[in-house]
């Protein structure tokens, strides 16, 4: 058995952060109104109200690294591509499966992570 | 933490941490499971391109990770992911909070990236809300050792105007500027 590499009060800590920072009220109210934004809007809404410079100048505790960015879920595993050595892609195809909810594929999220770190915790909010 | 009603909203700040805390505390549970711990381990042993392969190969094979004496709880999902920001990310664990608080927040998660310098990755709005990159072709990127900073805007997926569909690459040099 290795030693532990992800420790319970480190995660426990972080957790307790990330709850605090995307509680707080300007982070929903910025959440909400993106909710309420059209869907080819919320990506320009975001980069106003949803930049983490934008979200510590409402009072939001922002953590050293804290990202938030759109981001995408694979419901289940992608067809395998190749990619050359110079970098060049064969021709891929969207899998139906990916269309599985009724709001599309983009959505949003914040993700506490500091850099270099393996893993980190989010929330999301999708579209 | 104070507690605040929200505005339009019919839970407040307290109720949605409680349950947050609850929902987080189900994920965190099964990332310390030792048989997590265990193959989470054996993950990052490898190097950092053979590990989008094995998120394929175990994480995401329900029957590898019973093999291993995990049990994926109810309600929690593994998948993978990618963000605007094209961190290297490899898999998440995800929880979807109760219905009533998808008008704020709609899941929690906990996310499995290769390690990466904050300074290689941008954080500036721009950067952060680009389109993501199709999961199969960032992973087939991160298999090949190249930065995902510098794949061309098409290969993102597209679905805001006309619904979802990815744009293809048609062979477009990774490394080829695009303006």
């Amino acid at each position: 058995m290795p030693d532990p590499m992800i420790d319970r009060k480190k995660v426990k800590k972080e957790m307790d952060a990330l709850i605090e920072m995307i509680t707080h009220p300007a982070f929903v109210a910025a959440m909400k109104e993106m909710k309420e934004t059209p869907v080819a809007a919320r990506r320009k809404l975001a980069k106003d109200v949803l930049a983490v410079d934008a979200l510590r100048n409402a009072g939001v505790t922002m953590p050293r690294g804290m990202r938030v960015t759109t981001r995408y879920f694979e419901p289940g595993k992608t067809e395998a591509i190749q990619v050359s050595p110079d970098g060049r892609l064969s021709t891929i195809k969207l899998p139906k499966e990916l269309v599985i909810r009724g709001g599309g594929l983009v959505s949003w999220g914040g993700c506490a992570c500091g850099g270099g770190l393996s893993f980190c915790g989010g929330a999301g909010g999708s579209s | 933490m104070e507690n605040v009603k929200y505005a339009g909203l019919d839970f407040d700040r307290a109720e949605l941490s409680k349950v947050m805390e609850e929902y987080y505390s189900d994920i965190l549970e099964f990332i310390l499971h030792p048989a997590f711990q265990q193959t989470f381990a054996e993950m990052m042993s490898l190097q950092p391109n053979l590990r989008p392969t094995f998120v394929s190969e175990v994480w995401l094979e329900p029957q590898e990770l019973e093999r291993r004496g995990l049990r994926v709880p109810d309600g929690v999902l593994i998948q993978t992911s990618a963000f605007g920001d094209r961190r290297p990310t490899l898999f998440v664990v995800k929880k979807f909070l109760p219905e009533k608080y998808h008008r704020a927040w709609e899941n929690v998660n906990w996310t499995f990236n290769n390690e990466f310098k904050d300074e290689d990755v941008p954080n500036d709005p721009e950067s952060s809300w680009r389109l993501p990159l199709a999961v199969s072709v960032q992973n087939a990127l991160m298999s090949g050792g190249f930065d995902l900073q510098q794949a061309p805007k098409e290969m993102a997926i597209f679905q805001e105007l006309d619904g979802p569909e990815i744009v293809r690459s048609e062979k477009r040099p990774v490394n080829e500027s695009v303006a």
